[in-house]
């Protein structure tokens, strides 16, 4: 049983918290275990899911970028889900779930803005108050996102603290947290922080890999041979993995490699760290000698954090999935590739899931079916882009 | 006599400066002083003490300098010191190892806010093994049959929090501290802090438990005027 009761994945979980916080995070549990039982909840999530998400989203067989590479490589198109991630998935179930147990105060962090405009956008949806904590640096760098949650009706709350970004953006929600525990649900929009939020989270992002694997059955007959998604905290690729967990489907996690290996460079948790504790949970973290957490970089606001879910430490340790990195210019080149061969625009986070099908080149057969969780569209990243390659 | 226990942040002040400040500590009576080892990503902290950490990790603190410190002046340290920091810090230093050379240092203790009684077992029963205290914080959302458990594995003393959120932020509210006090049944001392900010809330706190925490308004007034003598003679002051 994975995690087992205490929220171990193996050696990695836990709940590392401020005592406060104990309490709330047994009664999450115990909220959570009875009323994902419930049909009611089963049913109104289907049914928000369906009808306001626009799931099942589709999985589109990418010929031309196939006939490149010479296998056969179908996108699992999460950026046509409603806010153009699959942000969307976690944050209506977290919001339903933070509804029944009758909170109505919603916090949420947010690195690239995705997570913060799905929470946003799912409290709009159910009539909840929602607070966004968000580094200064993101700011500047997805200003498009920042004025989206604030026309959703949130309020968006500068993080000027350390690194400002996704890192301190979680520092300053946990204080905040902390100080309002009695009456905040902390809606957190990846698969990290103490139990039971990286399985709680794992479960809502479930739908993407339970629909995929329906798909890619109906349109090829059978399992894919791997599935490669990118790796952040983790989210959208467990999300897809979960599902395939028990079959013979090879896991391929990207993380951001950034523009080199040292400090500071790259934000390549699973590749370069080691075992540590942030943010609630043990997990593969990137810190000194010291035990101080290292500054991140990565030209994906999603993926530039030290930390990842311990899910995914569990899968590296086992062999259970493999992760590898890629840079900043490739995860750009595929950015274009995919562009200009497939007419989808790609999220700079899923364009290092993209840039790692280069890497298959020539070593797959042209039998071999791939898919790659597209897990978001690519507008938010425009400035970015076009900053880097002017 | 109560106890007053000082917190300060270790690598704000070189450490000449800071075996003279315990030594000034010890001769007005305090009972011991906690130094907080600097961690990048404070989460159960104020802007206070943040800004205190910041300032001692560019100026070399680390977990491995503060027990070679206390290491190097054993014999001269006449103050019970106990450490707080994150877990990230000790575990990172390796725990069994962090336990022995602590020990060996003289150091009586860690207070580790983001390590709650649930987790990491062997490191509670190693360091009660070897007479190393690991007390345990009790806040105000603590359930009463909670309360009982951890004042029981409490080593110590027992930290309690008055009221929810970080450190440095004021608070004179103490009821709901004195009615968690009464359900607390240990032979350890009860020591409250977070809050405590002058000398009314210093009475109060004295009022009902065993001694008082003091931080962040020490460190605010250190950072303020740079001078350690302005934070003590304001805790002369307010004594």
């Amino acid at each position: 049983m994975l995690p087992n009761s205490k929220g171990y994945y193996g050696g990695f979980g836990g709940k590392f918290v401020p005592e406060v916080l104990m309490g709330l995070l047994d009664e999450l549990e115990k909220s959570y275990n009875k009323i994902k039982k419930e049909r009611w909840f089963a049913d109104q999530f289907k049914q928000i899911l369906s009808d306001y998400v626009g799931r099942p989203t589709p999985l589109y067989e990418a010929k031309r970028l196939s006939r490149k590479y010479g296998f056969r490589i179908f996108l699992k198109r999460e950026d046509l889900a409603h806010t153009g991630a699959h942000k969307i998935n976690n944050t209506v179930g977290q919001a339903i779930l933070a509804k029944a147990m009758g909170k109505t105060d919603i916090i949420a962090e947010t690195g690239a803005g995705q997570h913060g405009v799905a929470a946003a956008t799912a409290c709009a949806m159910l009539g909840l108050k929602c607070k966004v904590f968000m580094g200064e640096e993101d700011i500047k760098r997805q200003h498009p996102n920042v004025e989206r949650m604030r026309i959703l009706g949130a309020e968006v709350i500068p993080v000027s603290s350390g690194t400002r970004t996704l890192k301190d953006a979680i520092n300053e929600a946990i204080r905040y947290w902390v100080s309002h525990a009695d009456k905040t649900f902390y809606l957190i929009g990846s698969a990290v922080g103490p139990h039971p939020y990286p399985s709680i989270v794992r479960d809502f992002q479930s739908v993407i890999g339970t629909e995929a694997k329906r798909q890619i059955k109906r349109q090829t007959g059978r399992l894919p041979d791997i599935i490669i998604a990118c790796v952040g905290g983790g989210s959208n690729s467990i999300g897809i993995f979960w599902p395939f967990l028990k079959d013979n489907v090879k896991f391929v996690g990207v993380e951001a490699g950034g523009i080199g290996v040292g400090i500071n460079q790259n934000a390549a948790t699973l590749t370069y760290g080691r075992p540590g504790i942030l943010h609630g949970a043990l997990s593969y973290l990137l810190f000194d000698k010291n035990g101080n957490i290292c500054p991140t970089h990565s030209i994906a606001a999603g993926l530039d954090y030290p930390g990842v879910g311990p899910a995914h430490s569990f899968f590296k340790e086992t062999g259970r999935a493999e992760y590898h990195s890629v840079s900043d210019k490739e995860a750009l080149d595929a950015f274009y590739e995919l562009s200009k061969l497939e007419g989808i625009i790609p999220a700079m986070e899923s364009s290092h899931a993209i840039a790692y099908l280069n890497k298959l080149k020539g070593i797959l057969s042209s039998e071999a079916v791939v898919i790659v969780n597209l897990s978001g569209r690519g507008d938010k990243d425009l400035d970015a882009v076009l900053g880097k390659t002017k | 006599m109560k106890d007053i226990i000082i917190y300060f942040t270790y690598g704000l002040v070189s450490d000449k400066e800071l075996l003279k400040f315990l030594d000034r500590m010890y001769e007005m009576g305090i009972a011991a002083v906690e130094l907080g080892v600097p961690f990048s990503d404070p989460v159960a902290d104020g802007p206070v003490i943040q800004e205190a950490s910041i300032e001692a990790l560019e100026r070399g603190g680390t977990l491995q300098n503060v027990i070679g410190f206390i290491k190097k002046y054993k014999k001269s340290i006449r103050i019970p010191v106990y450490l707080m920091g994150y877990i990230n810090s000790f575990y990172s230093y390796g725990l069994s190892k962090f336990i022995e050379d602590a020990k060996a240092s003289g150091i009586k203790g860690a207070i580790i806010p983001d390590l709650p009684m649930e987790e990491l077992n062997g490191f509670r029963i190693e360091a009660k093994s070897k007479d190393f205290a690991l007390p345990l914080i009790i806040s105000p959302l603590t359930a009463e049959n909670r309360i009982k458990a951890l004042a029981k594995a409490a080593t110590g003393f027992i930290y309690l929090v008055p009221r929810m959120g970080v450190t440095g932020v004021p608070t004179d509210d103490f009821d709901s501290a004195e009615n968690m006090i009464k359900q607390i049944a240990s032979p350890l001392p009860v020591y409250i802090g977070f809050g405590i900010h002058d000398a009314s809330s210093l009475r109060s706190v004295m009022k009902i438990a065993d001694g008082a925490i003091i931080g962040s308004a020490f460190i605010k007034r250190y950072l303020d005027s740079g001078a350690i003598d302005v934070p003590i003679e304001w805790l002369k002051e307010i004594v």
